[in-house]
């Protein structure tokens, strides 16, 4: 098929919708960062994938030759198991990001009722005399 | 440690009560578990109730803290440990605020802690001398929890899933740090065994709920096996603190 132009382009057609892809995808992740939606920090691992993607993509040869390796005949079907890698790993590295939210925000509750109980239990000479 | 706690002034014990939308029972669990030794303290956790538990409390004029999100019995109970903790008690119970732990029957755990030289003790509705009739669901459940928890420590637990319970000064210096989310009841007694702390049981009668229905019913006692048998194994395969 790749022996014609038309045909390599025909070939390479869903590489150059990934990397469309990609690109669509990282804009959409600046944009977010700009209108203050998502923080740098998670910014930057969300772009890992559109990166990545558009890497692979833009590089025929580097993914033809990992398909070899990986024994997939049609190179861009490799971008597959990649992008779920990615995406899997992504995942995981929220959940971890969540589970470590969730014990901070049972401590500040914890914290919080603590504290308010402790101050409605002071008495108000005490209250006046630390509001100096 | 509880060695040490063998003291010349009597041990401040505090009661601590998860409440979550119990307005019905809670005040009335408090009153007895007030009335049921000399010189018990007693704190309700208003674990976020969307009902007029709050309120009522506020209203009786009952000690209670009420935490600003709802964190599930395993913070609730945490946060009235946390209390104890800071105001020096040397016993923290806990007694459910459904109405279904018989206030009455503290005195026991009390005695086979201070008698057993125990750290932890939990109130057994099916050790040998508890009378209490519960679905087969249940008790299979309960058994097969116990089992597992036996091969994981290999000590009986006949009722792992009892949420009334009481800790020594020694065993809430270890819970204010490390108490689980969810499912906190068995994977404590996993926990506590693992760790060292002596822990036992004692026979109580319970009453049914007074009101509401309970966290774990019918089918769902499946999925909460299914749950709390994975917790154990990750509790198991953790590192030890």
């Amino acid at each position: 098929m790749p022996d014609t132009a038309h045909g390599y382009l025909y070939g390479n057609r869903i590489l150059y919708l990934s990397i469309a892809a990609g690109l669509i995808f990282l804009i959409f992740i600046v944009q977010l960062v700009r209108q203050r939606k998502l923080s740098e920090r998670f910014a930057l691992v969300w772009m890992v994938i559109p990166i990545l993607l558009i890497l692979f993509s833009s590089n025929r040869a580097l993914l033809e030759r990992l398909a070899q390796l990986a024994g997939i005949a049609y190179a861009p079907a490799l971008m597959i198991p990649i992008i779920f890698g990615l995406f899997t790993l992504v995942s995981l590295y929220f959940s971890v990001k969540a589970s470590k939210s969730e014990q901070q925000i049972k401590k500040l509750a914890q914290e919080l009722a603590l504290l308010r109980h402790a101050v409605q239990q002071s008495p108000p000479v005490v209250r006046d005399r630390e509001s100096e | 440690m509880s060695a040490t706690l063998e003291i010349t002034r009597a041990p401040r014990i505090l009661i601590v009560i998860p409440a979550y939308n119990e307005e019905k029972s809670v005040a009335a669990v408090a009153r007895e578990a007030l009335a049921s030794a000399p010189g018990v303290e007693v704190l309700v956790v208003d674990d976020c109730s969307t009902d007029r538990t709050a309120a009522i409390l506020a209203a009786e004029g009952i000690n209670h803290v009420s935490l600003p999100v709802n964190l599930g019995i395993g913070g609730a109970v945490q946060t009235g440990f946390l209390y104890a903790w800071e105001k020096g008690h040397d016993i923290v119970m806990q007694v459910d605020g459904d109405g279904q732990h018989p206030p009455a029957q503290i005195p026991q755990l009390l005695q086979a802690m201070r008698e057993e030289g125990l750290d932890a003790v939990i109130g057994s509705r099916y050790a040998a001398g508890s009378q209490i009739v519960s679905s087969w669901a249940r008790r299979l459940g309960g058994g097969l929890l116990g089992a597992l928890i036996r091969l994981a420590t290999g000590q009986r637990v006949t009722d792992p899933t009892s949420g009334f319970r009481a800790y020594n000064r020694h065993a809430l210096e270890y819970l204010r740090r490390h108490y689980p989310q969810e499912y906190p009841e068995p994977i404590i007694a996993i926990d506590l065994l693992r760790n060292g702390f002596r822990l036992g049981e004692v026979p109580i009668l319970m009453k049914e709920r007074e009101h509401g229905a309970s966290s774990i019913t019918g089918l769902d006692t499946l999925l909460y096996m299914i749950k709390v048998i994975f917790a154990i194994i990750i509790v198991k395969i953790r590192r030890r603190r």
